[in-house]
């Protein structure tokens, strides 16, 4: 049975007005990821693959085009809803981890639980922890944890709702590189175990390659390196 | 570094838009200008003191005495100094409008003054003034407010006991009157020979003889002499330098309390301080990581923000003091027409530049930890932008804020007259600290456990509201610290006002005659029964014997020769005795017992709790009292407290009935009256007796609610003051954490959280904050209140305790929803700042 796809971009355009001109960032981009799918984006610094995440995430909108991640539409939705969604669908894992630094390890994981106001938040928290190997340092504060330790909890935190899709933007660039790839390979793992997609972000070739797919965001445009300059489907 | 200091101010510029530095100032600038008003004028007024000690004195000796001083003891005064006798008494002065004032009354002689000149609105001497006119009758020179009270005119006449007296001038200056102030009337003076012919010289008339001397030699050693010269005489000494002490020691009193709520206030700012300069590094992270990775040394940035804090200081606190100073200066030219003050500003000079030293050191001692804390930081971490907060003061940045700390306690000390409270004050603010710090332990403990409560599932805004009482970094404390205990003043102030004119307003007209009267005497009584029974309005009188005399013993040990110094001083104080038989109203035994009615065995005796106290007396104790020069000896069998405003005469000592009847030579009364006739009743009693002295209790009622008035509006803005800085304070905090909460609110909105449950979040936590500094301040206020009020004001605090509840609430309420609005409306969430990091 053939799977339907998580995230639909079609004729996605983002432009930002800047002082008289108008500078396109995203060209009438195409994108679709099935689920399941591991799919890496590289590219260039400015090439736009943050303001891809961000409209991919809800964290902005796009000048015009259609998106849905999961059959849903973002066009016209309020900021609620996308925050809505996000909190039921997507789990991001940022570069910098963006821990909250008031909160201890296990309250940073359960925080996506709490906000959806689910119960038993803080066992599944701990049990999320246990499985990023850091369930001994649960009443730890970000301050106290190493880059990679705090990477494990940011993935933690991704994962904990069983979102549909992860988008991870630069998750080793802050990471010496044998962290980097415990880092990944936790990630990978996860990945597979939940059966969740996966978008990455990376300037990682070598990463890049360990997913199904790699696309490489140039000149506004998505161009697959697995098949000639051809944009993905 | 030369490079680092140019540095250092190009990187100041647009300074001015950094709003948390603005209430680093206005921190700074509240508790500098309080301490420097408070230090310059008491700096002037001690100078104006010094300068014109003799005039103020009036001599360089005072002999006090309740009579004349024998012939051959006035002839050795006068053999061997300059002499002049001032003869004071509180009297009845009546209009020809048939108004009746209670006036001071004072006599002068040819030498009057010894020291100064007093000077009157006719420009003539005051002996001139005074004098016989031709037609016979005296002259008398008049307080300003008496006669502006009065609607007097000069040239007007007046009664004062048998006499007719003429207004001729009024006082402008009198060198010994701002010793004096008014605490016993205006003084109107006259001719000491027309105070002879008033007939108010009774033989048991409560008239002070005070014999100024001038002396060429050293005052102590002349005293020496007299002594020597009269060793027996009962007469009270005092020279000038004593005098100018007693002044000083009170003038230091009531200006170290004031200057230590400008430390407090400062104190209260210097939180603000700490917090505005976090606020401010906050935006100046990159600009370190950058210097640091460009290669500067540690000590280098660290001299580039010192440099920039102690410059802000510096400013700040200068204006500060100029401000305060300023203050000084205005409210000294309002003082010296009643204070000798001379204003001058090199008397103003010291302290300014004290509080400008004190201030600059505040604001290091309060900002170095956070320098500290963040040029320590890692600097990957400042390149992001990110604060941690586990981060701990680097030793020497302790080491410095120590030495800083100490310093300013040395101004601390210099600055404050009396090193004692200080030293309590320090012992206060350590063990306030310590209370808050308890405090702030069980609500964090209290708020960790209740995260835990199965209720709180599901309320992830509340839930992360109350987080926000323990978290790291959380705003509990410098909030309790701050708006907390200017929160407790405001409660206090507002329970203990409320308090006494609920007592004055409810309690006191219910009770209180409508007047009181002291001095008739005993040949008067009878003739006074009937006058006053015939008096328009009358309902009832009563009177009661007044004895004045000494408590000369204790257990068989004389006062003049105990350890104690309370027990010394109170040896040359005269008290109001009385006996128990019907006398005593509203009063309460505190300890031991009143003796039955038919009590006929040995003298008993009960003390005023209050001179008990200062004596140290204890129930069983043998006294010895002097009256009229007799030794009277009775057992202390009670001590007893009196209601403060719900007594009518105030009795220091009660003995059982009979032992006083042999000296009882005057009377004190009370005349209960229907409403709106005691202006008539005091007129024709001072017509028919013009040497008893009558108030009226609505007069006094009147002057009390003026003086509470105007105390109350004082506590207020001292509270207010305090509130203000508070308020700095907590904006200050609420900048510190805008950022932060700024940074957690995007992460929370990326991982899904609506925005109105962020905002709900940030609500709740400042009503969280509410309800916390309310109880704080309802507890602790309250408590302060209850004990100014029952062993101070002996008021009952009755329902006034709500006012201090709802002053507490609404005060809180206010400041923080004022600040939760305010940070609502500047979260300006941002989500990609998260992904471009």
């Amino acid at each position: 049975m053939p799977m339907s796809s998580i995230v639909e971009l079609k004729n996605l355009s983002k432009s930002y007005a800047l002082a008289s001109t108008e500078v396109s960032v995203l060209r009438q981009l195409d994108l679709s990821v099935q689920q399941q799918e591991r799919v890496a984006i590289i590219g260039p610094s400015g090439s736009g693959k943050t303001t891809l995440l961000l409209i991919l995430t809800g964290l902005d909108t796009a000048t015009e085009g259609h998106i849905s991640i999961g059959g849903e539409s973002l066009l016209g939705m309020s900021g609620d809803d996308r925050a809505d969604l996000r909190r039921e669908r997507i789990g991001i894992v940022f570069q910098s981890f963006h821990l909250i630094p008031s909160l201890t390890a296990r309250e940073n994981v359960a925080l996506p639980l709490e906000i959806a106001g689910l119960s038993n938040s803080r066992q599944r928290a701990m049990n999320m922890l246990e499985k990023v190997g850091l369930s001994d340092r649960h009443n730890h504060y970000p301050s106290q944890l190493s880059g990679g330790e705090q990477q494990r909890v940011a993935i933690a935190r991704a994962l904990i709702h069983e979102p549909e899709l992860i988008v991870a933007d630069e998750p080793t660039g802050n990471l010496d590189e044998q962290t980097g790839d415990l880092i990944m390979q936790l990630l990978f793992d996860l990945n597979r175990d939940s059966g969740t997609t996966l978008l990455l972000v990376t300037h990682d070739t070598e990463l890049a390659a360990r997913c199904d797919r790699t696309l490489k965001l140039q000149d506004g445009r998505l161009h697959s390196l697995d098949s000639s300059d051809k944009a993905t489907r | 570094m030369p490079a680092l200091t140019g540095f250092m101010l190009r990187d100041l510029r647009g300074a001015g838009k950094v709003r948390s530095l603005w209430v680093f100032a206005a921190c700074l600038l509240l508790g500098i200008a309080l301490i420097a008003a408070c230090g310059s004028l008491l700096h002037l007024v001690r100078d104006g003191f010094a300068q014109q000690e003799r005039n103020l004195f009036g001599g360089d000796i005072q002999i006090s005495q309740r009579e004349a001083v024998s012939e051959e003891q006035l002839s050795w005064l006068k053999d061997n100094a300059s002499v002049s006798l001032l003869l004071e008494l509180k009297t009845m002065m009546g209009t020809e409008d048939g108004e009746f004032s209670v006036v001071e009354l004072q006599s002068v002689d040819e030498s009057y003054p010894l020291y100064g000149e007093v000077v009157l609105s006719t420009g003539n001497s005051i002996q001139e003034a005074v004098k016989k006119s031709e037609d016979g009758t005296w002259g008398a020179a008049f307080d300003p407010a008496l006669v502006q009270q009065l609607s007097l005119e000069v040239g007007q006449l007046v009664y004062i006991g048998d006499l007719e007296v003429e207004l001729r001038a009024i006082i402008l200056e009198q060198p010994d009157r701002s010793l004096r102030a008014d605490f016993r009337g205006p003084p109107v003076i006259m001719d000491e020979k027309a105070l002879e012919e008033s007939g108010l010289l009774l033989p048991t008339s409560l008239v002070d003889y005070d014999y100024r001397v001038r002396v060429d030699d050293d005052p102590i050693v002349w005293r020496d002499k007299l002594y020597e010269q009269f060793p027996d005489a009962s007469w009270e000494i005092q020279t000038v330098e004593e005098r100018g002490e007693i002044v000083g020691r009170r003038l230091d009193q009531v200006a170290s309390v004031l200057l230590l709520i400008g430390f407090s206030t400062l104190l209260v700012g210097g939180l603000g301080v700490a917090n505005s300069v976090a606020a401010y590094l906050q935006t100046k992270l990159r600009t370190i990581a950058t210097l640091q990775s460009l290669g500067s040394r540690a000590l280098q940035v660290a001299g580039v923000y010192v440099g920039q804090i102690l410059l802000l200081a510096f400013l700040a606190s200068t204006a500060g003091a100029l401000l305060g100073s300023s203050v000084a200066w205005i409210a000294a030219q309002s003082l010296s027409e009643r204070l000798p003050i001379t204003p001058s500003l090199l008397g103003l000079m010291l302290p300014t530049l004290l509080a400008i030293l004190l201030g600059t050191c505040t604001a290091l001692a309060f900002t170095l930890p956070v320098l500290g804390r963040t040029l320590d930081m890692p600097t990957a971490l400042l390149i992001k932008g990110l604060v941690s907060d586990q981060t701990r003061t680097p030793a020497a940045y302790r080491l410095a804020t120590a030495l800083i700390g100490l310093i300013g306690l040395l101004l601390l000390l210099a600055f404050v007259p009396e090193p004692l409270i200080t030293l309590g004050f320090i012992v206060c603010i350590v063990l306030l600290l310590l209370l808050l710090n308890g405090i702030v332990q069980l609500i964090r403990y209290g708020a960790e456990k209740l995260i835990h409560v199965a209720m709180l599932d599901g309320q992830f805004a509340l839930r992360l509201a109350v987080a926000g009482l323990y978290r790291p970094g959380a705003s509990l404390r410098p909030m309790l610290l701050s708006l907390g205990t200017a929160l407790t003043l405001l409660v206090t102030a507002a329970i203990v006002i409320a308090a006494t004119f609920r007592t004055l307003n409810d309690t006191v007209p219910q009770r209180a005659p409508s007047l009181v009267l002291y001095d008739l005497q005993k040949p008067q009584v009878e003739e006074f029964d009937k006058a006053v029974a015939e008096i328009d309005g009358y309902e009832s009188h009563t009177l009661a014997p007044l004895v004045l005399g000494r408590l000369t013993a204790v257990n068989a040990e004389s006062l003049t020769d105990s350890d104690s110094t309370s027990r010394v001083l109170e040896a040359y104080d005269e008290h109001k005795l009385s006996y128990r038989y019907e006398n005593i109203d509203n009063t309460s035994v505190v300890r031991g017992q009143w003796w039955s009615n038919d009590y006929s065995g040995p003298p008993l005796v009960a003390m005023e709790d209050r001179e008990a106290d200062q004596l140290g007396l204890k129930v069983g104790d043998t006294l010895e009292f002097t009256i009229m020069g007799e030794p009277i000896v009775a057992n202390l069998s009670a001590i007893y407290s009196q209601a403060q405003f719900e007594t009518s005469f105030w009795l220091e000592a009660v003995f059982s009935d009979n032992v006083l009847e042999p000296y009882i030579t005057r009377y004190v009364g009370s005349v209960m009256l229907e409403p709106q006739t005691d202006i008539a009743a005091q007129s024709a009693l001072g017509q028919l007796f013009p040497n008893v002295v009558t108030v009226r209790t609505a007069k006094v009622l009147e002057t009390s609610r003026s003086i509470l008035s105007s105390a109350g509006l004082a506590m207020a803005l001292i509270a207010a003051v305090s509130l203000s800085a508070s308020v700095l304070v907590m904006a200050s905090v609420v900048a510190v954490n805008r950022q932060r909460q700024v940074y957690e609110a995007s992460i929370m909105h990326a991982m899904g959280t609506r925005m109105s449950v962020v905002m709900k979040s940030v609500m709740y936590e400042y009503g969280l904050l509410t309800i916390v500094l309310s109880i704080f301040a309802i507890i602790i206020g309250s408590a302060i209140a209850q004990a100014l009020l029952t062993f101070w004001l002996k008021l009952p605090s009755g329902s006034s305790l709500w006012v201090g509840s709802l002053v507490a609430v609404g005060a809180s309420s206010a400041c923080l929803a004022a600040g939760a609005l305010w940070l609502v409306s500047t979260l300006k969430i941002s989500p990609a700042i998260l992904l471009r990091q």
